[in-house]
């Protein structure tokens, strides 16, 4: 039994953390990159050229759906903007399902690019993790509720985080330097952690807790009844769009502008259009502007922002969804998110690596289950952790090497994904520990470094159109192929240095007892330095 | 203006660590002595005044919704540099605060 309260919380912070902590590490690789999801998409299909602006391609979507669907009683155009090169047709015959369809958003022509998820992947497996359809979404929740028990827990395991924040001794011990980044990095991204966990559990908040929607009242009053996209008995013409498009163009201008028309009840007596404006300068998700179209008339029914009607439930959940989402966020503090994101990501990375560095010493006394389970969890460990890296870079190769034309080629890209980390598995199994995580990482690093060879030779022009016009999200994105290839060069030496510098390690070791974290755990670690991977 | 929030965060917490017990041997290597409770106390409000000099620069150039989002973010990346700073080049920790606010009150008065 656990006998204090601390030891109980050091409990759960180890076992919460492990459990899930490899989910949690790809969820939050994944989740980090889907900040840069269209510029993402924009490597991957680099074919797409240019965007022009959001009115432009409101014209030419307008122009599509009358050609496509004059007759379907809802549309949708999700339009480009600066950073998304994308406009996408979706519409509901009278009977059928959603048909869709990408344009080229600047000529309006059928879109020629690569078939090729692109920055969505990311975006998709960070909450749905190529699971069939409620089941990704529940194990992401169920994550999520760990990462914040991990993190509420963590806060009474490292007490003492507070009193040596921004303390890191690297070199000494391997547990020691892992414990303290583990701390430095936990106390640091703690409000980000926080923030990113409880929203993910909020965002889904009818998933995961369906019955809250029947027991409260409701904060609006009852939407009036949805049309049901059956044909209507006779057909009422609509209001053509480019008149409101101008409309709209006048209130918000060209640059920050309409991100998503839709037309619903088209041919009926109740026909509306409603523009939204993308968001920018409000965190919250229903801090957008919307204009509302008589779709009959054409006249200018409503302006008003989404959040205008809302009540206090639908406002924080406005406010957490935006906040997970952080469309808001320009450029600088993109990136600066993107930071915290890696930060996390490594925090994720050293309580796992830590948990096997604990359990090391007492390896010898263990019976064959507990050695089996310490094997199992050091080849996870480097199959999630280093292994993650070389599928990810296998997405991006198979993306610029199957043929443009292959039948299923989007499917084919993600296999490629799935069939790298499969493989990793199979090495880290095969190889010794120190010698798996060096390959491993090494096999990164040169994936990475090389993809903007691979880029040059495969798609060379577009490289160079991308260089003349100065296109920051593509050249952005090769350069920080070659500085993530670097850094995983770094680690994949840093294990290896350690694995042959035990003497040197040895010294400081005493120093570190009375800190280190926990429990009977730690007894063995100072005396005995345990290297991260041998 | 950015850029001016960011490194008054980034004073705001290398004060806070000038004033903390496990930071004494670069408080030593600086000054040649450790901080006694006075100085202490008056690191960390120094290092309060920053901090909230950050939010308000920061709420300043974002609005201040998106700039209390961007102040916890710059407060995590100002810790982890010094932590980083600190470990690695502890002489370079505290020229760097300086520096960057004289360049960053220069960038905000001429732009």
């Amino acid at each position: 039994m656990k006998n204090s309260f601390r030891q109980s919380m050091t409990w759960l912070h180890t076992w919460a953390g492990l459990l899930l902590g490899w989910v949690a590490y790809a969820i939050f690789v994944t989740g980090t990159a889907s900040y840069f999801r269209p510029e993402i998409t924009r490597w991957m299909q680099p074919e797409v050229a240019g965007h022009g602006t959001p009115i432009d391609a409101a014209r030419l979507a307008a122009r599509a759906l009358e050609e496509r669907a004059a007759t379907a009683p809802r549309w949708f155009a999700d339009l480009p903007d600066e950073r998304t090169r994308r406009l996408l047709l979706l519409w509901q015959p009278a009977a059928g399902r959603f048909q869709n369809e990408s344009l080229d958003p600047a000529t309006g022509a059928k879109s020629t690019a690569r078939p090729s998820m692109g920055g969505e992947f990311f975006y998709r497996f960070h909450f749905q993790l190529l699971l069939p359809h409620p089941w990704g979404r529940y194990t992401a929740g169920l994550v999520a509720l760990a990462l914040f028990v991990a993190l509420l827990t963590g806060i009474v395991a490292h007490r003492r985080f507070f009193a040596d924040l921004f303390l890191f001794r690297p070199g000494r011990i391997a547990l020691r330097s892992w414990l303290d980044f583990h701390n430095v990095a936990g106390v640091l991204t703690l409000p980000f952690f926080l923030m990113i966990s409880y929203s993910a559990l909020v965002i889904f908040h009818n998933l995961y807790l369906p019955w809250s929607a029947k027991l409260l009242p409701p904060e609006k009053p009852a939407v009036t009844a949805q049309a049901s996209p059956s044909s209507p008995t006779a057909w009422i013409a609509p209001a053509p769009l480019d008149p409101m498009i101008d409309e709209a163009a006048r209130r918000w201008g060209t640059a920050h502008s309409i991100h998503r028309i839709e037309a619903s009840d088209r041919g009926t007596a109740r026909a509306t259009v409603i523009f939204t404006r993308s968001e920018l300068d409000s965190v919250s998700l229903r801090g957008r502007d919307q204009l509302k179209f008589d779709g009959v008339t054409g006249k200018l029914l409503d302006d008003r922002r989404l959040s205008a009607t809302d009540g206090p439930g639908r406002s924080v959940h406005g406010i957490f969804y935006g906040l997970h989402l952080a469309r808001f966020a320009g450029p600088l503090l993109r990136s600066l998110l993107f930071c915290l994101g890696l930060l996390g990501t490594a925090l994720i990375a050293s309580g796992l690596v830590m948990w096997t560095l604990k359990r090391r010493p007492k390896l010898a006394t263990a019976g064959a289950g507990g050695r089996f389970a310490f094997w199992l969890v050091e080849r996870l460990n480097v199959t999630a952790i280093a292994g993650l890296f070389v599928a990810i870079a296998a997405l991006f190769w198979a993306n610029r090497l199957l043929p443009v034309d292959l039948p299923s080629r989007l499917e084919r890209e993600i296999l490629c994904f799935l069939v790298a980390w499969a493989a990793m598995l199979v090495h880290a199994c095969a190889r010794r520990t120190p010698a798996a995580w060096r390959e491993q990482l090494l096999l990164a690093a040169a994936l990475f470094i090389l993809l903007p060879g691979l880029d040059a030779l495969t798609a060379g022009q577009h490289l160079a159109a991308a260089g003349r016009t100065f296109d920051l999200a593509y050249l952005g994105i090769e350069t920080f192929f070659v500085v993530l290839g670097a850094s995983l060069a770094i680690a994949a030496g840093k294990v290896a240095r350690r694995v042959t510098s035990e003497g040197e390690a040895r010294e400081g070791g005493a120093r570190s007892a009375s800190t280190l974290h926990a429990n009977a755990a730690d007894s063995a670690a100072p005396s005995s330095p345990q290297e991260v991977t041998s | 203006m950015s850029w001016l929030a960011f490194a008054l965060a980034y004073a705001g917490v290398a004060l806070f660590a000038l004033a903390m017990k496990a930071h004494q041997n670069t408080h030593r290597a600086l000054f040649g002595h450790a901080a006694d409770s006075r100085q202490c106390r008056a690191f960390r409000c120094g290092g309060t005044a920053l901090l909230l000099a950050a939010a308000l620069a920061a709420t300043h150039a974002f609005g201040w919704q998106v700039g209390l989002v961007a102040w916890c973010a710059m407060l995590t990346a100002s810790g982890f540099t010094l932590t980083q700073l600190l470990a690695y080049a502890p002489r370079f920790t505290f020229a760097p605060a300086g520096g960057l606010l004289v360049s960053a009150l220069l960038v905000s008065i001429f732009s």
